[in-house]
């Protein structure tokens, strides 16, 4: 049975009816499209966090809506696009709020609570930046710091809408490769919406292509980046080439 | 780690301070000595019964005042810039203070020129207050989010319908309007121990309400989104912190008027030295809006040799000068 899945979903905000999708326990799977194809509609769908019009969203065969906030907060994990950097917490504090779904209202932080942060830590590979103010790391260290406070919720999906989105080439990979050991290392289900075509096809197994709110393509990169399906989706003229068994998109000159 | 423990010490060391130094302080001079053994034996224990008198009765009752008005005003604010995920956010700004005005004002106009029943002011106030604060959030917020220049808009907005009415009770309250008048101003003197309990019934629930969701607090730094993700229910823990801010400011408006800025300056020198988080931010900043309150009534009282400043002259003189700084690195 898969981990998440989708059955007849139609959302506001450009989600055509009748969407199905499923994810199973273990999958890396990267949702590509133009903008406004509806990627983080249905991230916020998977997540609970915007109820569909019609059809659900089952976790675990359960109607996600069943659960609880905390209860839902405790499996999945949520990295949206931007947030604010918070002033006056270091790494670490940001960190400690993905126990919030955890810990019991007016209890602090027990032993347990402070393992599953500094494993979080050392997992994203930021445990040396901990007792940094927040508002000091660059763009990609914080990425990796809300990746880890995800992790601290110790959820068995994580969805993260564009975790790539204005980083440089370097930060964009470090944060790719780390969701891909993450996926392969604790059997993390990843979920991740991106921009970046060849990011998606180096380190995700699955690629689901959307376009005005519909799946159009779902398979490993080889299948669904084609270019063919590429320049329909995107509307500009495309190469695909493959690179050690996985496709790169390479954009070609087009009339203005 | 970050050692927090240490600057709870530090601000409740000022707040002795505060209290012991205020307590001296004022038109005739108190030893020392006497104003301890008035504080901790009651008033037939200082050795002049007229001191006796003055510390018991006039002063220590405007201390406790300050000490609850400053607590509620700066807790409330910590809350409200964590609510609005705002750094400008505070009583004053956000237009709350004076929706709790209006609120004590209609209260004092319909008791014309008979005693009030206790109670009735703060209610008023309360009533005030909430409103004004569920007003300026639904008036502020787009989709899930709050911009910076939509809030400050709105809490002007409020805070000037507020003051619209405010000066109509005071054209309609004629035999009231002096009294009126002074509690404008921002003034904790004048009051009894009544006063004192009735703002402690206030400020005291608040605080409770504020300490149970500061950890809600902390995720709603992240956003709306962000924060449900994290098990937050988004919309009960702001019902019930707007409500929570609502009555320690309705609290501070009930008796005292507005005082404006403590809401403002206090939660942010905190931050810098014991960090954003909620569970600290929120006592640490009680406890230092009580000693910055009584420290600046402390002065109020002693610039001027021949008179006593309202407390609401310092306050703003010192608050809007870093109000305007606060903003100049908001719009950076």
């Amino acid at each position: 049975m898969s981990l998440l899945s989708v059955h007849g979903l139609a959302a506001p905000y450009g989600l055509a009816p009748g969407l199905d999708l499923a994810i199973a326990r273990g999958d890396f799977v990267a949702l590509v499209g133009p903008n406004g194809a509806g990627k983080s509609t249905l991230l916020r769908c998977l997540a609970g966090g915007l109820a569909p019009v019609a059809g659900e969203v089952r976790l675990d065969g359960a109607p996600i809506t069943t659960l609880s906030r905390r209860a839902r907060a405790r499996r999945v994990a949520v990295v949206p696009q931007e947030e604010p950097r918070l002033a006056g917490f270091c790494a670490r504090e940001v960190v400690e709020l993905g126990r919030l779904p955890h810990v019991p209202r007016l209890r602090g932080l027990d032993a347990a609570d402070r393992r599953a942060v500094d494993d979080a830590l050392a997992a994203a590979g930021v445990d040396a930046l901990a007792d940094r103010d927040a508002e000091t790391l660059s763009g990609g260290e914080y990425q990796r710091v809300r990746i880890a406070r995800a992790l601290a919720q110790a959820p068995e999906v994580m969805l993260l809408d564009e975790p790539e989105a204005h980083l440089d080439l370097g930060y964009r990979m470090a944060v790719m490769a780390l969701l891909a050991r993450l996926n392969r290392e604790r059997a993390l289900t990843v979920v991740a919406a991106l921009h970046d075509l060849d990011a998606a096809a180096l380190y995700a197994e699955r690629i689901v292509v959307l376009d005005a709110g519909r799946v159009v393509a779902d398979g490993p990169p080889v299948e669904a980046l084609t270019a063919e399906r590429v320049e329909a989706v995107y509307r500009t003229p495309v190469r695909v080439e493959l690179v050690d068994g996985r496709p790169r998109v390479l954009a070609r000159r087009a009339e203005g | 780690m970050r050692s927090r423990a240490p600057w709870a010490l530090v601000g409740g060391g000022l707040l002795v301070l505060a209290v012991v130094s205020g307590a001296a302080a004022g038109a005739i001079s108190i030893p020392l000595g006497e104003v301890l053994a008035v504080v901790f034996g009651g008033p037939d224990a200082a050795a002049d019964p007229r001191h006796g008198v003055v510390v018991w009765a006039v002063r220590l009752p405007r201390i406790a005042l300050g000490a609850l008005v400053g607590a509620g005003l700066a807790s409330g604010g910590a809350a409200l810039q964590g609510l609005f995920r705002n750094p400008l956010a505070d009583p004053y700004v956000l237009g709350i203070a004076s929706g709790g005005g209006l609120g004590a004002a209609v209260v004092l106009l319909m008791a014309g020129r008979g005693e009030v029943p206790p109670g009735l002011v703060p209610v008023g106030a309360f009533v005030g207050a909430a409103g004004a604060a569920a007003a300026v959030h639904e008036l502020a917020r787009r989709g899930g989010r709050l911009p910076l220049a939509s809030v400050l808009l709105a809490g002007v907005a409020v805070g000037l319908i507020g003051s619209a009415g405010v000066s109509l009770v005071l054209v309609l309250a004629e035999s009231r309007a002096g009294d009126i008048v002074q509690w404008l101003l921002g003034d904790l003197g004048g009051h009894g121990w009544g006063e004192v309990g009735q703002v402690a019934l206030c400020v005291g629930p608040a605080l409770v309400v504020l300490m149970v969701f500061a950890r809600d607090l902390d995720g709603l730094l992240l956003g709306e989104e962000a924060a449900e993700g994290l098990g937050v229910d988004v919309p009960r823990v702001k019902r019930w912190v707007l409500g929570a801010a609502s009555l320690a400011v309705a609290g501070a408006v009930a008796f005292c008027g507005l005082i404006g800025f403590v809401g403002l300056i206090v939660p942010h020198a905190v931050r810098l030295v014991a960090g954003g988080g909620h569970r600290w931010l929120i006592p640490i900043s009680a406890v230092g809006g009580a000693a910055a309150l009584i420290a600046a009534d402390a002065a109020a009282r002693t610039v001027l040799p021949d008179r006593a400043l309202p407390v609401g002259v310092i306050t703003g003189c010192l608050g809007g000068p870093f109000f305007l700084w606060l903003l100049r690195r908001a719009l950076r």
